[in-house]
């Protein structure tokens, strides 16, 4: 069953990779564009450090670590789940998902195995930079496990923000168009590429709890930098297992809904 | 024609207001990086209370005012004269019997008419209730501010039309809009105060147009810039428009040679 998946998936990435190399130009107007936008937080934070020493007990070098690690998860979530944007607009809409119900195989696999943005990309290579530099500055060095660790926090962060997008995502089987429920929704990622202690309580609650987009930057950020919320750091896997198994009972109950537009 | 040009308007104002949904979605994520810029700012104002001469109160207006002008000037626009392009729908602009650069423009401000109502003024109402705004120092700073805007706002149009014609080029207009949200971001003067700037940085900044669209507006209404600096200002964005229609005008008649519609 799984092995069959991956093998399906292999096969949907070769197909989508030979489209991406296809487009040149369009890969590289995509990459750097990207990579440029999530360049500005980073060109932000510099221009602030270049007029004052700390922003709240917070080093320039660690709040770049932070949002470096923000930035891979994102970078993840775009490459491979970016088609969750288009449920509403192009598949319920148009009635492509009828195609999906008809085959042996998850349609949300198929929706999900069937478009990759390379515009992820940039971000990748943004968040890599950064992290690597951050890590350099602080003077941080991690060992083997510790590497193996930090990859488990990224991939769990990538999972998060996939988990909300993908329950946010079926708001577009009555509505058709999800995309501007999801993109408020993703906004709420802006307060989570800083650390959160410079924001109101609730605000950290929320993003700890009901949206936790916290656990994909500042909770895993703390058990390298030590400010005092090491022992959430762990959860940040947990939260990612929850997040999927409650999407993925949501997406059940949307699709279980589902009435094709007939077009 | 002006009666054309209202009719213009007119209708792009129906068309946004039949997709509200839009508008809404501007609102909150708009409303929401305000908040987000707004705790930041506090953080870095928490020892000074005034840094490179901006006091506390007057970033918060800077926040509310810088982040609203960008969520105009980046509206998707690009991939609007993308789509005509590539659907063949220019072709019908084309025969038009009006330019049709002059069509997108008034189109535009339509845009920008509903975005007011719609999104701009509940965020105004909103923020003037929770973080609390400055208000124009004076009946002719908020005419200049007004004068300034609507400067900023025709300005941000030929940058998109230039931008947006590079779709001639190649099919990915979603791509050419983060690019220009990027440079808008960065030299704008979205993300900080122009004064924040190092000297060299500053230099850059002041060979692009970008400024023209939040900077200078905004300056004039907290007053950074006074006197005859104001009229200076206003002076280098009308320059600036006369620069970028006269580019935008050549690069358009140049492309414009290039059309192969694909079938439609």
């Amino acid at each position: 069953m799984i092995f069959k998946y991956v093998t399906l998936y292999i096969e949907f990435l070769k197909q989508n990779l030979k489209t991406m190399l296809e487009y040149k130009a369009d890969f590289a107007i995509g990459v750097s564009s990207t990579l440029l936008t999530q360049f500005c937080g980073i060109f932000f934070v510099w221009v602030i450090f270049e007029n004052i020493k700390q922003i709240h007990g917070w080093t320039f070098y660690e709040i770049t670590f932070v949002y470096g690690l923000l930035t891979l998860a994102k970078g993840f979530d775009m490459f491979f789940f970016d088609n969750l944007n288009a449920l509403g607009f192009e598949y319920v809409r148009e009635g492509k998902l009828d195609i999906f119900m008809i085959r042996p195989i998850s349609p949300l696999f198929q929706l999900v195995a069937s478009h990759i943005m390379p515009d992820g990309i940039g971000l990748l290579i943004l968040g890599g930079i950064v992290v690597t530099k951050s890590l350099a500055e602080l003077k941080i060095t991690l060992d083997l496990p510790q590497i193996l660790l930090l990859i488990v926090f990224i991939i769990s962060g990538a999972a998060i923000i996939a988990a909300i997008n993908l329950i946010f995502s079926t708001t577009g089987f009555k509505t058709m168009n999800s995309y501007i429920i999801m993109s408020s929704v993703n906004s709420l990622q802006e307060f989570a590429f800083y650390p959160i202690l410079i924001y109101p309580k609730f605000i950290g609650f929320i993003l700890t709890w009901i949206i936790p987009y916290a656990f994909a930057s500042f909770y895993p950020a703390d058990y390298f930098l030590h400010k005092g919320f090491e022992h959430y750091s762990m959860l940040t896997p947990i939260i990612a297992i929850i997040l999927w198994i409650i999407a993925l009972r949501v997406w059940r109950f949307g699709l279980s809904h589902y009435s094709s537009t007939g077009s | 024609m002006l009666g054309k040009i209202l009719e213009i308007i007119k209708i792009n104002i129906k068309v946004n207001l039949a997709y509200a949904i839009n508008a809404w979605g501007a609102f909150f994520v708009t409303l929401l990086q305000i908040f987000v810029f707004y705790y930041i700012w506090m953080a870095i104002y928490k020892f000074d209370s005034v840094i490179n001469g901006i006091s506390k109160d007057q970033i918060i207006t800077y926040i509310i005012l810088s982040r609203i002008i960008y969520t105009q000037v980046t509206s998707g626009f690009i991939p609007r004269i993308g789509r005509k392009i590539h659907t063949g729908e220019i072709t019908m602009d084309l025969l038009k019997p009006m330019d049709f650069q002059l069509f997108m423009l008034f189109g535009r401000i339509g845009d920008f008419v509903s975005f007011f109502a719609m999104t701009a003024f509940p965020i105004l109402i909103i923020c003037l209730f929770t973080l609390g705004m400055q208000a124009p120092l004076n009946f002719a700073t908020s005419i200049y501010f007004l004068l300034s805007l609507f400067m900023a706002i025709i300005l941000s149009f030929f940058v998109e039309f230039w931008i947006g014609l590079l779709t001639f080029y190649t099919n990915y207009s979603w791509g050419l809009q983060t690019f220009q949200e990027a440079l808008v971001s960065m030299f704008s003067g979205v993300l900080i105060p122009l004064s924040f700037f190092p000297g060299w940085l500053r230099t850059i900044t002041n060979l692009l147009p970008f400024q023209q669209m939040s900077y200078s507006p905004v300056s004039i209404y907290l007053g950074i810039v006074k006197g005859s600096q104001v009229y200076e200002v206003l002076g280098f964005q009308l320059l600036w428009i006369v620069i970028l229609f006269v580019l935008s005008r050549l690069f358009y008649s140049f492309a414009i040679k290039k059309i192969t519609v694909q079938g439609g």
